[in-house]
């Protein structure tokens, strides 16, 4: 085995593995050199049964990951009677070449070693895996503090330097005081979803530190300079075409990548979307997220931000899916062109009513099933030919025709009929011109978060455990007919009015 | 990308240097408590209708956890309950601290089917130690004679023991870096048995199963799946903790492998490559499997205090007791002889 061989358990990911990787190479090697003579000859056997079977594994691994490195000269030998299935693997061998059965056992000795790992990837053309290792938390005293970026309800996230690499980085300081249950469940999830959602547009968990109190945890993630929310505020022309159209492309194609990993986020807001100098936006915040199943499971309505909450939601399902985060994308979709969000409700029925404005009342054919949600059942929604089909033409004036067809796919009343983050990407409003702006060519700004702290947004915030509240009411439609615009105030308190553009 | 296919393993360094045999506790202890601790999971997790994955996930959490912390540290009793603890959160079955105190109380007193018998009192019946383990004899209840007081747990016993139970856990969840990621091979053995097209129900019914070897009824199938399942679940007492050191591919392969010969399933030439399992590691994996049955071992009781008694009752079994001042009583004993 020659020094190039790499390590199964080389994790090409994590830098830090690179010494201990090293470590361990060094050690295989001395162990190896006084085999190789004899191993050669079994290698040379082994290559040969792989070419041989090289043409039926590959079918099997078209988008299973990357290849083993193979560092193997094939040859044309026929491949060697040890690959015979016909005895079992322990056996003993059904081969007359003495080499190959030494250098077999040789082999199952090492791994019925506890050093079952010490093995050579050279050998074939499987596939390998990377395996992290378990190692503990690193302190947080690795960590210089410089300045806060913000503070909710879920913890603190402040500006942090890492000593020995100088790299700034995003440190997030859980609240665990109050918690008399150990480690939130919530947390738990935010770590473990956050891990598995490794994407670009995802931002990147570095590691989780902790302090000397078993209390102190925090989230390590990449230091992003802007997040979206303010970055609309503070711009004096909204993102152009071209510029929304590379934003959500990202955006669902981080959110896709979630999907297929089982993973909702449930709070997508523009406020959770952070955004760096180069063009990019990364999903942050997973305090809400959670994996799912399929069928789901009765879950908690009490999820993501008001203005961007779907119907479903807010009609009491208790059973969702990834639709949810769907429609806050279609949200997103509309506040960047609009640079305002798009339902700005003051309670959950001031929610629905805005949102029915605009996309109209649910008939029975359109989302059948929507009357028999819980809360439906105790609200009343003014029905005329007036108040159904949605008004997103005469909203969006601007807005192309592909586009409008997108944003009402995205905003579809039905979940079912909804579209998916994976349909959505293929959709012919990312193919019309303009055609998205590469990421290089983005404006930069000057970063709110960087030096002083990230002003107070003026926008709800996610929603705390509790209860799910029992809507009853009356649901008027003010943008749709003066007729109802008095009985919304009646039973909300908060008046409002639809500019019809 | 977290794949299902990868899990947190062990390093070599983090296998030969046991933390616990640093801290004095001899290598035939160690893999005893740990054994221990795997049963009373298990026990618990069926006793508190758990599914598997939560019971399995908990067992894997304790075996990492000890790959870093002693056990003269962390005593057996927290650590497995708060591994259970912190498992029921992470797949999403949440259970309460009092619950788990009872049933791991009741499961370490006289009245549990875990308890030797010839410790019990004479009034009591014994159970019979059955082929299928203790474990499913715990979940039947007991009959009226059993006196709830041996396993009443005190307000002071239960506020003590919950507080060590959740620090436990943060000291866990510490220990692993907070990488929670246990991915399982029973799906994988599933989705395996499904493409290898031994479970398909609908091709009609062989004539003679005997000359194909495929399962030719539902049964079979079923049969299949459960002992592939059964062979994994066994696998997870393992003294050799392959859970840390092979991948959940390469543990569906080997229970797939030693399922379908019990059945007499013929399954195609060098199938396990399909799935890039070497033959070494299905061997290996295959020899570790069939070293003994661990977690439904019917001759292993275990007592919360006491002494380590072996060959008990003319070679019915050995004693565990898991309590820390009765591991430390047998570490001096040990290393005075």
């Amino acid at each position: 085995m020659s020094s190039k061989h790499k390590s199964r358990w080389d994790n090409e990911d994590a830098a830090e593995d690179a010494a201990e990787a090293a470590r361990r190479k060094a050690e295989k090697e001395a162990k190896k050199a006084a085999k190789l003579e004899k191993a050669r000859k079994a290698e040379e056997q082994a290559a040969a049964a792989a070419a041989a079977r090289r043409r039926h594994e590959e079918e099997h691994h078209e988008d299973e990951g990357r290849h083993a490195q193979n560092s193997l000269t094939i040859s044309d030998e026929p491949p060697s009677k040890r690959r015979k299935v016909s005895a079992e693997p322990d056996d003993g061998d059904n081969t007359n070449n003495d080499d190959v059965a030494a250098a077999k056992k040789r082999r199952q000795h090492a791994s019925s070693a506890t050093t079952a790992q010490e093995k050579d990837a050279g050998e074939s053309r499987l596939l390998r895996f990377p395996a992290p290792e378990i190692k503990p938390c690193n302190s947080v005293d690795d960590y210089e503090p410089l300045n806060r970026i913000e503070e909710g309800s879920y913890g603190i996230v402040s500006r942090a330097r890492h000593l020995a690499s100088g790299e700034v980085v995003a440190l997030k300081k859980l609240k665990l005081e109050g918690e008399t249950d150990g480690f939130p469940i919530t947390s738990l999830r935010e770590i473990q979803t956050l891990m598995a959602a490794r994407h670009a547009n995802v931002v990147n968990l570095r590691e989780v530190v902790v302090g000397e109190q078993l209390n102190q945890v925090y989230i390590v993630m990449d230091f992003i300079e802007h997040d979206l929310k303010t970055l609309l505020d503070d711009m004096p022309e909204p993102f152009l075409q071209s510029e929304v159209k590379t934003l959500m492309i990202q955006l669902l194609s981080a959110t896709a990548t979630m999907h297929t990993n089982w993973i909702m986020h449930r709070d997508l807001k523009t406020s959770n979307l952070l955004m760096n100098n180069r063009g990019q936006i990364k999903v942050a915040d997973f305090g809400l997220a959670r994996y799912f199943g399929d069928p789901c499971l009765p879950l908690t309505q009490l999820v993501v931000t008001l203005w961007y909450r779907s119907p479903e939601l807010l009609l009491g399902a208790q059973k969702y899916g990834t639709a949810i985060d769907v429609w806050s994308i279609g949200c997103i979709f509309a506040e960047l062109i609009l640079k305002e969000p798009l339902f700005q409700g003051k309670s959950e029925i001031d929610q629905l009513s805005k949102i029915f404005e605009l996309m109209g009342v649910p008939t029975d054919e359109e989302w059948p099933g929507w009357r028999r949600l819980p809360n439906s059942k105790s609200l009343r929604f003014p029905r005329t030919k007036q108040t159904t089909g949605h008004l997103l033409r005469s909203k969006f004036p601007l807005l192309t025709t592909n586009g409008v067809s997108l944003l009402s796919s995205l905003l579809s009343l039905d979940p079912s009929k909804r579209i998916t983050a994976e349909e959505a990407l293929k959709h012919p409003y990312f193919r019309d011109d303009p055609k998205p702006k590469s990421e290089a060519m983005f404006p930069t700004f000057p970063s709110k978060a960087g030096q002083e702290k990230r002003r107070r947004l003026n926008s709800p915030s996610a929603p705390m455990r509790g209860d799910a509240p029992q809507l009853f009411g009356e649901v008027g439609l003010a943008g749709r007919s003066g007729l109802f615009a008095g009985l919304d105030e009646e039973e909300v308190g908060g008046g409002f009015s639809l500019k019809v553009h | 990308m977290v794949s299902i296919f990868t899990a947190p393993l062990a390093t070599p360094a983090q296998l030969s240097t046991s933390p616990s045999q640093l801290a004095g506790i001899p290598e035939a202890l160690e893999q005893k408590l740990r054994l221990v601790a795997c049963r009373l999971i298990q026990a618990a997790g069926i006793l508190m209708e758990l599914p598997q994955p939560t019971i399995s996930t908990a067992i894997i959490l304790l075996q990492r956890y000890y790959l870093t912390t002693p056990l003269t540290t962390s005593p057996l009793l927290p650590t497995s309950l708060a591994s259970l603890y912190l498992s029921s959160k992470l797949t999403e079955h949440p259970q309460k601290p009092r619950d788990l105190i009872n049933i791991f109380k009741y499961l370490l007193s006289p009245a549990s089917p875990l308890h030797p018998p010839h410790l019990r009192k004479p009034t009591r019946e014994p159970p019979e130690p059955s082929e299928e383990g203790g474990e499913k004899e715990a979940g039947k209840v007991k009959k009226k004679e059993t006196n709830r007081n041996e396993y009443y747990v005190s307000e002071g016993d239960y506020t003590a023991l919950r507080s060590l139970l959740l620090s436990t856990e943060a000291r866990i969840l510490r220990a692993l870096g907070f990488n929670t990621t246990v991915n399982l091979p029973y799906t994988l053995a599933f989705n395996y048995l499904q493409s290898l097209g031994v479970l398909t129900h609908n091709s009609p019914p062989q004539p003679d199963p005997a000359a194909t070897g495929s399962p030719s009824n539902p049964r079979q199938h079923q049969k299949l799946v459960s002992t592939t399942f059964a062979y994994l679940t066994d696998l997870l007492a393992s003294p050799s903790q392959v859970y840390l050191t092979h991948h959940p591919h390469e543990l569906a392969v080997a229970g797939i492998y030693l399922a379908a010969r019990d059945h007499g399933v013929k399954l195609p030439e060098r199938w396990w490559e399909v799935w890039d399992v070497e033959r070494e590691t299905l061997g290996f994996l295959v020899v570790v499997m069939r070293g003994g049955t661990y977690l439904g071992n019917s001759k292993l009781w275990i007592i919360e205090e006491g002494g380590f008694e072996e060959g008990i009752d003319g070679g019915t079994g050995e004693v565990v007791p898991v309590g820390a001042e009765s591991v430390l009583r047998e570490m001096e004993r040990l290393r005075a002889l």
